[in-house]
């Protein structure tokens, strides 16, 4: 299966594409790359992606953030994708567990941002639909909000209460079970 | 071959995936006892607002039954995110996957999924039986003739 489809992938491979920011910085990313977006994958099936992909709705700032992770999780699928027969099963496995470590080290570390940024890089996933980075992103915010209290997440992203007491007291009965 | 080899890391990738969003939420946990949980840089304003209500939706997609519930009440905004019945439909559903009794509240369709959910956790908090949960059942009898002697 993979080699009937390697020559192909070899050819997709050298494909450029050019990705041009809100700020009018551009990207040249290889086809693998790029594909990683859907929104992307389909513009080139479309053949509109000549003189370069502008992107409104995202700064070089996070789309260079997000070449970064598309680059990495590409050369994943590529790796997976490509993996010779030469090798015995155990050894495989024993490649495929350092590349993973390394794919979740890297993931970890491209989290590492602030919320700003975090939600910027959301947006830019949603919009580029990346699933693994859409995934990624909002599973970090879900986390920061993972069993909390309503007071400590509205101190946390400085929300102010607009629900009057009795709404709110409302809203309390009905979800009791979820506060003991 | 290559398809198990494939099954195999994926199943791997996941196991570590959750055993990575332990260590890091431990870690956020001992920050934040340290105050520097709170200290991050950068505006750190309403996720809603700043994501809209259609991908908050897909975050708490993510989360637990008790904790989209306890986002209900922390404004106006969120309780329209977390009170969605497309968010709580499914989250139903499991919960009334294979069981035996249906509280007869949650089969009225009028109520949000939200309050039919919370009706089914309640129900299932208490440990009286009613005449109605006798009634509501097609109570099945056999009758067998048993020989003592």
């Amino acid at each position: 299966m993979a080699s009937a489809g390697s020559g192909d992938e070899k050819a997709a491979a050298a494909a450029m594409i050019t990705l041009i920011s809100s700020d009018n910085e551009k990207f040249e990313v290889t086809e693998a790359t790029a594909t990683l977006s859907q929104t992307i994958r389909h513009m080139i099936e479309d053949g509109c992606t000549d003189g370069g992909v502008p992107l409104p709705n995202v700064t070089s700032k996070i789309l260079a953030r997000v070449i970064e992770y598309c680059k990495k999780h590409a050369t994943a699928a590529a790796g997976e994708e490509g993996s010779s027969s030469s090798f015995s099963d155990a050894a495989f496995l024993e490649v495929d567990r350092a590349f993973l470590e390394e794919l979740e080290e890297f993931d970890d570390a491209f989290l590492e941002v602030d919320r700003a940024t975090l939600f910027d890089l959301i947006l830019a996933a949603n919009y580029l639909d990346i699933k693994g980075l859409l995934n990624l992103t909002c599973q970090k915010v879900a986390d920061s909000v993972k069993g909390k209290t309503p007071e400590q997440i509205r101190e946390m992203y400085n929300i102010v209460n607009d629900l009057t007491p009795e709404e709110e007291a409302e809203i309390r009965r009905e979800t009791q079970w979820a506060f003991e | 071959m290559a398809e198990r080899k494939r099954k195999r890391a994926a199943e791997e990738w996941e196991r570590r995936k959750r055993g990575r969003r332990r260590r890091r939420m431990r870690m956020e946990w001992q920050g934040e006892r340290q105050g520097l949980g709170k200290r991050q840089v950068g505006w750190a304003g309403d996720p809603v607002e700043a994501l809209g209500e259609e991908v908050m939706g897909r975050v708490m997609e993510l989360l637990d039954a008790r904790s989209v519930a306890r986002c209900t009440a922390v404004s106006r905004a969120w309780r329209g995110v977390a009170a969605d019945d497309r968010l709580w439909a499914p989250k139903c559903a499991e919960l009334m996957a294979g069981k035996a009794h249906i509280p007869r509240l949650t089969l009225i369709r009028t109520g949000s999924k939200l309050s039919t959910y919370s009706m089914a956790i309640m129900d299932g908090k208490r440990s009286r039986i009613t005449k109605e949960d006798l009634c509501d059942h097609a109570w099945e009898y056999r009758f067998t003739i048993v020989n003592w002697f």
